[in-house]
């Protein structure tokens, strides 16, 4: 599988680039998220600290199925007023 | 009533130059607040009567090469809802004061606290323990006198955000946390209200304008019941100048909803890493609308 991944600020310096071309074996973003822990030591631990999108549609069901090709941005969650 | 202001103002309109070298026919302050007192009109109308003339009051000179007396002229005739006068809020509020926006309705039902003093521009030494609508109502008199004001000390709810924002062309979010963020769009979608979406966190902050029928933040969180109240905020803190800086773009998406102008940050969640000097943005798919 071959997903687009888009990142910013502190994220962004965790995998070095603000968009990567990633390829993985497997299907769906939790395959995906086992790949990013393992090549990146990245863990999306909680919703506040990061929010998946999918082609630019907020995912919190990481059994999602990924096509070749997929956008998937992980960016921090703000909140302050 | 209209043509009389207008007469008035012809008479004590004089002609003034431009940075540019054109001649215009302007109004001092003085001007507008003796007509105001003897027409017994609100300044703002006198503003407006003057607009309408093609009289440019002095205080809006330099904004008019840029959006025009027209523009000008439908600034002065909006009502935008700023709702949290905190950090974002308030310098969304002096920004939207003197850019000449007609009408404020600020919404916050806190007091100031000495925590706010590093970024909030409306809280001094001398306001810690006060009310942010009251300093809001006393810095928009002290800037523009010009701008009707309506402060509302209140919680925002799903009981009053409808009642709250009805009859406003445009609504600023400003809040502090995200259940309530998304409560307000909801309303503004129901209204048909145009919304421009703020939030900040250490030297990180983001914008995004959502029309009505856009997903808008739905997209990040969904409709609400699995949204986080808060964010990395409350690791990173909320350092003195994001909010500046997130406030400034959030009232440029005003006046570009205002006016009809091309380019507002939709469909598309716009980050800024003041601390990376990074501007990026991630796209937020818009086919599904409601």
């Amino acid at each position: 599988m071959r997903v687009i991944l888009q990142t910013v600020s502190d994220l962004e310096h965790h995998f070095g680039t603000r968009e990567v071309e990633i390829r993985f074996e497997g299907r769906c973003v939790s395959d995906l998220l086992a790949y990013l822990k393992e090549r990146y030591d990245f863990t999306l631990a909680t919703q506040e600290r990061g929010m998946l999108f999918v082609n630019g549609r907020g995912c919190v069901d990481f059994s999602l199925s990924l096509n070749d090709g997929d956008h998937v941005a992980i960016v921090p969650v703000l909140a302050a007023g | 009533m209209k043509n009389d202001l207008i007469r008035k103002l012809e008479a004590l309109a004089e002609s003034y130059k431009a940075p540019s070298g054109d001649e215009y026919r302007g109004i001092s302050l003085k001007v507008v607040e003796a007509v105001s007192a003897e027409a017994g009109a609100s300044r703002r109308d006198v503003e407006i009567a003057a607009l309408e003339a093609g009289i440019i009051p002095l205080r809006y000179q330099r904004n008019i090469g840029s959006i025009g007396i027209e523009g000008q002229l439908k600034l002065r005739k909006a009502r935008v809802a700023v709702i949290g006068a905190g950090g974002l809020g308030g310098t969304l509020i002096e920004l939207l004061s003197r850019m000449g926006i007609g009408e404020l309705l600020v919404i916050d039902s806190d007091s100031f606290s000495e925590d706010n003093l590093n970024r909030q521009i409306l809280c001094t030494e001398q306001d810690i323990g006060r009310s942010k609508v009251e300093a809001a109502r006393r810095r928009i008199v002290s800037i523009n006198s010009a701008v009707d004001m309506d402060a509302r000390q209140v919680v925002v709810s799903g009981d009053n955000v409808d009642a709250l924002i009805k009859g406003c062309d445009l609504v600023i979010d400003a809040l502090d946390t995200i259940p309530v963020r998304l409560l307000v769009q909801e309303a503004a979608r129901r209204l048909r209200i145009p919304l421009i979406h703020g939030a900040i966190a250490g030297f990180l902050g983001e914008v995004m304008t959502i029309f009505p029928g856009d997903r808008g933040l739905e997209a990040l969180f969904g409709g609400g019941g699995n949204a986080p109240e808060k964010g990395i905020e409350v690791q990173v803190g909320t350092p003195t100048v994001t909010p500046m800086a997130i406030a400034a773009l959030q009232a440029m998406e005003a006046i570009k909803v205002l006016l009809g102008m091309m380019g507002p940050i939709r469909h598309r969640l716009l980050y800024l890493d003041l601390e990376q000097d990074v501007l990026s943005g991630v796209r937020i798919a818009n086919a599904d609308t409601k």
